[in-house]
């Protein structure tokens, strides 16, 4: 592929992955989970097919400008908006990133908070039902209740 | 003396020359067999044998008011198993953005989710066994797509081991591909798997 039909189908794709990023912050706020992870799954693949259009561009960094310059002039200046737009996009998409980064850290605390009490409860209960019927409690028994 | 079991008076009190002896006798006449202790209290603080002494030392006389909490096994667990799906799909979530963030190179910031993450999931799976062994669920006898619950839970245990072997040799490119495809495959498995447990052990 050609170094501007690498740029423009990276551009798509890019368009799509921050739609992505949209939706998934959205359905962390509404807490959708099901919802979230597939789009997550869908994302994963455009991430993968992302990545590797960044690698085979990487060939044409170390002489980006020189290569540009072969370019037909509107080839090379629609090459450069593109990659401008890539940039901005690229914040566009790192913050929302972040954001849900942020909402999803703060449910997972929530709910280690739940099974921390969960579990908590569950243990003194175990420990008491391992006791054989009719068991006198002792004093190790009773600190058992903590 | 004042009894109070789960917040309400027990009308009559109950019987017994030391903590030990109402305890048992608490224990035997007004609980039922699927509901046990979750705290003592004495005169209005917890019980704690290094403060007061053993149960058997306390004699009656010292007692005001005894409030005995008590938890329902079955509805403990239920809870957590009705909820479990959702604490999954928040792990599975976190570990795709980890591998994400592995993926991008962006290690500082994908350790410190990864941490938190990790954490999550080591408590779910404490939960999950100890919820298994208060309703007495033979995860051995229960399989699905040809595994146990007994087995998906050691490969789950297996799969945390080669995260923290992957993490170790600072292998980045490893831990995310365990992540985002052994990890996330055995997860949601498990998500699937949830209502299945769930019924068997409400049957």
């Amino acid at each position: 592929m050609s170094l501007l039909a690498t740029l423009e189908r990276l551009a798509g794709l890019q368009a799509e992955l921050t739609g992505q990023a949209q939706a998934c912050l959205g359905l962390l706020r509404q807490e959708q989970l099901d919802d979230l992870l597939d789009v997550m799954k869908r994302r994963r693949l455009l991430f993968a097919e992302i990545m590797a259009l960044h690698q085979d561009l990487g060939r044409y960094w170390p002489g980006l400008d020189q290569t540009l310059a072969t370019l037909p002039e509107p080839q090379a200046r629609r090459a450069r908006q593109l990659l401008q737009d890539f940039q901005a996009q690229g914040a566009r998409l790192g913050e929302l990133d972040r954001q849900s980064t942020v909402l999803l850290e703060a449910l997972l605390e929530r709910l280690r908070g739940e099974l921390a009490r969960l579990g908590q409860g569950q243990r003194l209960l175990n420990a008491y039902r391992a006791l054989p019927a009719g068991t006198h409690w002792g004093p190790d028994q009773l600190s058992r209740t903590g | 003396m004042e009894v109070y079991l789960d917040g309400k008076p027990l009308e009559g009190g109950v019987a017994g020359v030391n903590l030990q002896d109402m305890l048992q006798t608490l224990m035997d006449s007004s609980l039922g067999q699927d509901r046990t202790l979750s705290e003592v209290r004495i005169n209005g603080q917890p019980f704690e044998e290094a403060k007061l002494g053993t149960a058997t030392a306390l004699p009656r006389e010292r007692i005001e008011r005894l409030e005995v909490e008590t938890l329902d096994a079955r509805q403990v667990a239920t809870h957590f198993l009705s909820a479990a799906g959702q604490y999954l799909s928040a792990i599975v979530a976190s570990v795709e953005r980890v591998a994400e963030l592995l993926r991008v190179s962006d290690e500082s910031e994908a350790m410190e989710h990864y941490l938190a993450t990790l954490e999550s999931l080591q408590l779910f799976m404490q939960v999950l066994q100890t919820t298994r062994d208060a309703l007495g669920l033979d995860f051995e006898a229960m399989v699905a797509e040809g595994l146990s619950l007994e087995q998906r839970l050691a490969r789950l245990a297996g799969l945390m081991q080669e995260l923290l072997s992957a993490q170790e040799q600072e292998d980045w490119v490893l831990l995310a591909d365990v992540m985002q495809y052994d990890l996330c495959e055995q997860l949601n498995d498990w998500r699937r798997l949830m209502p299945l447990l769930r019924e068997q052990a409400l049957s």
